[in-house]
């Protein structure tokens, strides 16, 4: 196999060894996935998978820590929606933590009902009972909380 | 519903990495209509110009995406990895119908639809 490239223009680009094979797991994740169907198949009984509420959460987090950093997250908007928000979990964050009063979100297909409002609840009730969760995710919230 | 058709206004709008396939006029455009006086607008957008991005073009080099034209990454492909050909010619425009702007191209653009940037972070993938 070639260890490099020549573009039209003459320039030669050396392959780096090891970086396709390191990369393309993540890469054909991304290339397979239809967010859609990813909803419809990590769903069982029609509920959102956990991991994907946690990967929420974490994004959550990293926003709110942005923006409380900035004097944004504390001022208790009125209304707020979320663009591309299929499941309504990011809105239903804030307005569980107390950053939002009226939450909405809107997108192409509405997965809301893969986060019903028990589940919801289930999730932010281990999120705040810690030692009911793996080793590995409660290192990381121990860390981000530190 | 299509966010660019969602109705109301708002004090607070977000996007977590939801804006990528719009194109950026139209979708700053509505969300600048959508925010009421003194309103925010949090957006964590992803970004072309990431060593591995959203599109999954991924070659034997960073930042092959970028680094080539369309001809000579389609070429690129074609040599190297021909089953990918298809996708990389489909997922080449993905961002924003087409156009690639970096982050601070982004803010430029966010300013001209009348929106004022207040505070910015670049986060970067563990990869």
């Amino acid at each position: 196999m070639a260890d490099h490239f020549v573009t039209e223009f003459g320039h030669r680009i050396d392959f780096v060894p090891g970086f396709y094979e390191r990369n393309k797991e993540y890469v054909s994740w991304i290339a397979k996935t239809d967010v859609s169907q990813q909803i419809k198949t990590y769903a069982p009984q029609g509920r959102v998978d956990p991991r994907l509420l946690f990967r929420d959460w974490i994004t959550f987090s990293a926003a709110a820590h942005f923006l409380g950093r900035h004097g944004l997250f504390d001022r208790q908007y009125q209304t707020a929606i979320d663009l591309g928000g299929a499941e309504a979990t990011m809105m239903r964050l804030f307005a569980a933590y107390g950053a939002v009063k009226e939450a909405s979100s809107v997108d192409l297909i509405d997965f809301s009902a893969a986060v019903d409002d028990a589940y919801f609840d289930e999730f932010i009730r281990h999120l705040n009972d810690i030692e009911t969760l793996p080793l590995q995710i409660r290192q990381f919230i121990n860390h981000a909380r530190a | 519903m299509d966010m660019l058709e969602t109705p109301g206004t708002y004090d607070l709008v977000t996007a977590f990495a939801a804006l990528d396939h719009t194109g950026l006029d139209e979708v700053l455009a509505k969300v600048r209509s959508m925010l009421n006086p003194g309103g925010v607008f949090f957006a964590q957008i992803q970004l072309w110009w990431w060593v591995v991005n959203t599109t999954g073009i991924l070659g034997h080099f960073p930042y092959a995406g970028q680094r080539l034209a369309l001809n000579d990454l389609t070429r690129y492909f074609a040599e190297h990895h021909p089953e990918h050909v298809e996708f990389v010619q489909r997922r080449y425009p993905y961002f924003h119908k087409g156009e690639h702007p970096t982050a601070d191209e982004w803010v430029q653009r966010a300013n001209q639809h009348g929106l004022e940037l207040i505070a910015m972070e670049r986060m970067v993938c563990p990869l």
